[in-house]
């Protein structure tokens, strides 16, 4: 996997769980849980952010803003963000996830899930 | 789907069940437990990043000797269920501050419409609930037999 990519998906995998975190405590409590301050991962958000190349940070964050989630699956070919099918040269390429791709109609981050 | 359309037995199989986790330290049982996603090296190694961090907002050993890590993560495609059990226990910072023994790990994709990760986590949770100290599941060794017994505490749900 491409060590920005890498970034990426810990980066994403973090927002989400401190969304979740967010949205969902009571849900999480009720169950049993024990939910703490989010402090430590705030800080783990930002020390994961610090490490992705600056301009690809800048297109995550601009793509967080517009769509939520700025990486996406690709699962059988097709953009989990946009529903769009990834043309046959890219979705043939041999070790996807090696370099970073990103979705040629959306735009979002591609990370590809093995078929 | 509603919570009665998702049943706990149907997503256990024995590939992804390890009940003699050799473990011994939190950090190193989850790594056991990841390493049945069958994930490449690097994609584990994320994925237990996102496990620890997890534990740190508050540790999922939920009592009774059972603990329900869990996360989602871009990494899988569908929702994973894996088992593990610690004959010994693992110290899991468990609210009945007892070690936890039976271990549910529960990864799911963030695209999940009919919200099968919350409606899963809060089936185990409740299966864990009829779970108590002398049942089968802390002795059984054929993980079909673990699968059935769990298909037993569910029907009581």
């Amino acid at each position: 996997m491409h060590p920005q990519m890498e970034l990426l998906v810990t980066l994403h995998d973090l927002d989400l769980m401190i969304k979740e975190a967010t949205d969902g405590a009571a849900r999480e409590k009720e169950l049993g849980f024990k939910i703490d301050t989010l402090d430590h991962l705030t800080k783990a958000q930002a020390d994961v952010a610090k490490q992705v190349d600056k301009d690809i940070l800048a297109r995550y964050q601009k793509l967080k803003s517009r769509y939520g989630r700025p990486v996406v699956p690709v699962i059988n070919g097709i953009c989990c963000g946009c529903h769009i099918r990834m043309p046959t040269e890219q979705a043939t390429k041999v070790g996807k996830n090696q370099s970073l791709s990103t979705c040629g109609n959306c735009g979002r981050f591609l990370y590809w899930l093995a078929e | 789907m509603g919570s009665t359309a998702i049943n706990i037995s149907s997503l256990i199989s024995p590939e992804r069940m390890n009940l003699n986790l050799k473990a011994n330290s939190r950090d190193s049982l989850l790594k056991e437990l990841v390493a049945l996603t069958g994930l490449e090296e690097k994609a584990q190694k994320i994925l237990l990043i996102n496990l620890k961090q997890r534990e740190e907002l508050g540790s999922t050993g939920i009592g009774k000797s059972v603990a329900i890590p869990h996360c989602r993560s871009l990494l899988l495609n569908s929702l994973t269920l894996i088992i593990g059990r610690s004959k010994s226990g693992m110290e899991f910072d468990s609210i009945d501050r007892k070690p936890a023994k039976l271990f549910f790990l529960i990864i799911a994709p963030p695209h999940d419409p009919q919200n099968q990760y919350l409606i899963t986590l809060g089936k185990i949770a409740q299966l864990a609930k009829e779970i108590n100290a002398n049942d089968p599941l802390f002795g059984i060794s054929e993980p079909g037999e673990f699968i059935s017994r769990i298909g037993e505490l569910e029907s009581k749900l």
